[in-house]
């Protein structure tokens, strides 16, 4: 029979195969992170196949762990597991816990954390860093209307549609967004670029960027799945991961936003009043974590409660030319902190890039050791303000035996560390090193400072070891000169 | 019921043929003819009664035109009334609303617009049936005596969706007396997986693509982004209609039908004349055969050929959906096949690769105005494609992409065909097959996106 009918054969036996655990799954005899979503509505093998998915991709998630991976495992399993060995993995572990307790006992805006972790900060480096945010009152939160230079630090983290306002909002900042995310899936999929590779949101966030306000939508790719205690449950994870992993951020729950009228007729798992329902879920996840809560719909929502015409080309994705009227919405529901004034990106310490802190100031001329040792004059080169954006150049020149007058010009070149551990440029700096530019007159004896904003040229860094370099001429005259190239290493 | 849906696949299919397998010969149309209706219901249970009703109607109008003598007013007579009913029942549940809203749009008047859902598979059931009556009237066919075996033709649930639509002749001797075997069960469940995965493994994904492009709208993407999105539909609507097409002459070989291909390799044709004759062939020959040659075809002088070519492209378009942008879409090959009739054909004949270049051109752009249902994003759409705007929304997923196109193309070449073919029975094809299926299957589990174009038709 083998013989005659091959395809047929071994297809029934790879079907029964499946069927039976599958089965067992859907009956909840066998029972899985998933189980959930199973139920005698599905049939065995699609719950079998579903179940093989997940672990193939746990499996994938656990060979292409990274440094940061321990980092968010940590965050959310309440253990140390900071790589550098320092302190900060237990104090992020007892912020979550403290974070979490307060939800279960419905506490206050959540100002304890506020104290006790101000000074727990991730480079514990003692300098006057923005603690954990002091919610104040998110029930009804005093508003404030910002420009778009409030979004420069920010992030926004979730679906298509925030996918579409990151690319069409005509704001820059930063986006971590994917067509199709969901949230269960927000600790595996690996969707943010960096030159180690691609991270996952929370990796990427227990990296060395510091966000001051995060922005989350999610929900829509989850209609007519698991069911609104689970899609709380997962949010609320995720909230608190973003809370441990960036304390200083201000997090925004952005509503699922309607969909037009014909998008619901045609798939009416999208449904706008089944939208709403998860709305309120959301405004209830939002009171529980004492974050912020962005009633979006106010500005998407026509006389039929639906997502008025005109806005979308499908239906769901808001068109570019729409996008005015979200950003709109989120500039005149801003909140702005009371601890920083600072609309700007935020500086994440005083030298910070080095890692390590100020007070270890020798790992900073350590660093240097290199620059120092390479050139004759002695003349060093640090930063200082690092932000994804840009940075400040602070040249010191102190002795050392300087022949003439020390010019550096606006050309310099940023080289990010590869996986393998050598120094890539990402883009290529055109033109020649003629000295056509204006040129900055570096101090013989003192500091200099020079602040650069590569943010046209290479766009906003993403996480990651980089080195900037840096040419000075000693100029004694004209096509008499020393020159130098200075590097100076940071991490975003 | 989706034939791609896992609910077919590992629940419908299994209790179906096993049932109809271990059925005695005698009860093997009963049994399908069940099974199709079961099939409808479980998609669209209120019109289950339309299609029966089809069915006896067209039954009994059918044997009165078979007792008329060829050539009576009367036979005439009843076959009117037939078309008038077949047609009738399209244009009540398919147009109704279009015309009211043209019209309100013409006389700026305030109708009512009802409506109407549209009954699943209506556009085709209604022409296969209409074929059966006609063939009767002419003669070529006999009336079928047995309202269960015409039932049977008609509801067929292989092809009662969505085609390939099956003359009469075709199916009338498989219909009485046909064999049933394993045999052909395993070569029916090949071409089946091969519909399967044109379908979950690459239509899908095409259509993802086409998606992405528009989204934050027309009117913003760089040229690179329109073409891409174009060339993403145009290779979906292939491996969704072919991958249907393919899974539903499987499906009919497992029943012991040989249902004719609906497609043969379109996107090779060098001439638009020719892209006709390789695309939605089961279409393009009803519209032949029961309209072009009865208003006389190409015999009745040049002008009368022109008028008959309009006729059946204006209907074609109208066939496709009901909305203005289908309409025209028929009368942009009416267009094309003229010019090419008149001067361009010729030219064509002359080079292998600048026809194959003006007819892909030709037809993508033909794709975007079939794609968009409003004229005004149709032209925004177009005239991206066609000035330069720069962009870089196109370079996300660049790599993805074009790996996906590379693959389209390759399996839009005859290559593949007799590849396959030579292959299909031996130990690698086979096991090939088995893969296909599996990765086809894990494809579609959790996907949200799984719509068949030509549902809705």
């Amino acid at each position: 029979m083998m013989k005659k009918y091959p395809l047929l054969i071994i297809l029934i036996v790879s079907t029964i195969i499946l069927t039976i655990p599958g089965v067992l799954l859907n009956l909840k005899v066998i029972k899985t992170s998933e189980s959930e979503n199973y139920g005698l509505k599905n049939t065995g093998v699609s719950s079998a196949v579903h179940e093989i998915k997940q672990i193939t991709g746990r499996l994938y998630a656990y060979l292409t762990r990274n440094e940061n991976t321990a980092l968010v495992e940590g965050a959310l399993n309440g253990e140390a597991s900071d790589p550098d060995g320092s302190d900060t993995g237990k104090k992020v572990a007892e912020l979550i816990k403290k974070a979490e307790a307060e939800r279960k006992a419905g506490g206050s805006s959540g100002n304890e954390a506020a104290e006790s972790g101000a000074e727990g900060e991730q480079s514990g480096e003692g300098q006057a860093e923005q603690g954990p945010v002091d919610y104040g009152d998110t029930e009804s939160p005093r508003w404030q209307t910002v420009g778009d230079d409030y979004f420069l630090d920010a992030c926004f983290i979730g679906d298509s549609r925030m996918k579409g306002f990151g690319m069409y909002s005509g704001l820059t900042t930063t986006t971590y967004a994917k067509v199709g995310l969901q949230l269960y899936k927000i600790f595996d999929d690996r969707i943010v670029d960096t030159v180690y590779g691609k991270l996952t949101v929370p990796e990427a966030l227990a990296s060395n960027i510091k966000f001051n306000k995060i922005y989350l939508m999610f929900g829509l790719n989850e209609m007519g799945s698991g069911n609104n205690e689970q899609f709380a449950q997962n949010y609320y994870q995720l909230i608190d991961a973003i809370k441990a992993l960036q304390p200083q951020a201000i997090i925004y729950i952005q509503q699922i936003i309607h969909v037009s009228a014909g998008k619901q007729e045609s798939q009416p798992v999208f449904a706008n009043s089944a939208i709403d329902e998860r709305n309120e879920v959301l405004r209830r996840v939002a009171s529980d974590e004492h974050v912020y809560y962005l009633e979006l719909n106010e500005v998407f929502t026509d006389e039929y409660g639906n997502l008025p015409e005109g806005y979308s080309f499908d239906g769901v994705h808001i068109a570019a030319s729409s996008m005015q009227i979200w950003k709109d919405y989120l500039k005149t529901h801003a909140i702005i902190r009371e601890i920083s004034e600072t609309e700007g990106p935020a500086p994440v310490s005083e030298n910070a890039g080095f890692r390590g802190a100020v007070s270890q100031n020798e790992a900073a001329i350590s660093q240097n050791e290199a620059s120092v040792s390479d050139n004759a004059i002695g003349l060093l080169m640090g930063m200082k303000d690092v932000s994804p954006a840009g940075a400040t150049l602070v040249y010191s020149q102190h002795g050392g035996t300087v022949s003439g007058s020390l010019i550096t010009g606006q050309l310099y070149e940023i080289q990010a560390k590869g996986a393998d551990g050598e120094w890539i440029s990402p883009i290529p700096v055109a033109g020649d090193e003629a000295w056509t530019d204006t040129g900055l007159s570096i101090s013989n004896d003192g500091d200099t400072e020079q602040t650069v904003n590569w943010q046209g040229v290479y766009g906003f860094l993403s996480p990651g070891h980089y080195r900037l370099k840096k040419r000075v001429i000693d100029l004694r005259e004209p096509g008499d000169y020393d020159t130098y190239d200075m590097v100076c290493e940071f991490d975003i | 019921m989706v034939f791609s849906s896992l609910e077919f696949i590992f629940r419908f299919m299994p209790v179906f043929f096993i049932i109809y397998y271990f059925a005695p010969a005698k009860w093997r149309n009963l049994v399908l003819f069940t099974g199709s209706v079961i099939f409808y219901a479980l998609g669209e249970l209120k019109y289950t009664f339309l299609v029966l009703l089809s069915i006896a109607v067209n039954y009994f109008l059918a044997l009165l035109i078979d007792r008329k003598r060829l050539g009576s007013p009367a036979r005439k007579a009843f076959l009117i009334a037939d078309i008038v009913f077949n047609v009738g029942l399209l244009l009540v549940f398919k147009y109704t609303a279009f015309f009211i809203s043209t019209i309100n749009g013409i006389f700026k008047t305030e109708l009512f617009v009802p409506e109407i859902a549209l009954p699943l598979g209506i556009s085709f059931y209604t022409f296969q049936i209409m074929s059966y009556v006609i063939d009767v009237y002419r003669g070529n066919a006999q009336a079928e005596h047995s309202i269960l075996d015409l039932g049977t033709y008609l509801l067929m649930f292989p092809q009662l969706i969505a085609g390939p639509i099956v003359v009469y002749d075709d199916a009338a001797l498989a219909l009485k007396a046909r064999r049933v075997e394993l045999s052909q069960f395993e070569s029916g469940l090949k071409t089946f997986i091969i519909g399967l995965a044109s379908k979950a493994l690459l239509a899908n994904n095409f259509g993802s693509i086409w998606n992405s492009a528009g989204m934050g709208g027309y009117d913003v993407m760089s040229t690179q982004m329109a073409w891409i999105g174009a060339i993403a539909y145009t290779f979906q609507i292939y491996f969704d209609f072919n991958g249907y097409s393919l899974m539903a002459i499987g499906l009919g070989e497992m029943l012991g039908f040989r249902f004719p291909k609906n497609f043969d390799n379109p996107y090779i044709s060098r001439s638009v004349n020719e892209f006709w004759k390789r695309w939605h062939i089961s279409l393009t020959s009803w519209f032949r055969e029961y309209i072009y040659i009865p208003l006389g075809g190409n015999r009745k002088g040049r002008i009368r050929t022109y008028v008959n070519l309009f006729t059946v492209w204006l209907i074609t378009g109208f066939w496709h959906g009901a909305s203005w942008n289908f309409v025209l879409w028929g009368l942009y090959y009416f267009v094309l096949i003229v010019i090419e009739r008149l001067f361009l054909g010729r030219l064509l004949k002359h080079s292998r690769i600048l026809s194959r270049i003006y007819t892909m051109l030709a037809v993508i752009c033909g794709w975007v105005l079939f794609a968009i249902t409003d004229i005004k994003h149709v032209m925004i759409y177009l005239s991206r494609m066609f000035t330069l705007n720069p962009g870089e929304d196109y370079k996300e997923n660049l790599v993805p992409v074009l790996i996906f196109f590379a693959l389209g193309t390759l399996f839009s070449t005859p290559l593949m065909g007799p590849l396959y073919r030579g292959n299909k029975n031996r130990l690698a094809g086979i096991i090939i097959l088995f893969v296909l299926f599996w990765v086809s299957v894990a494809a579609l589990v959790d996907t949200a996106y799984n719509p068949f174009l030509y549902f809705r038709f």
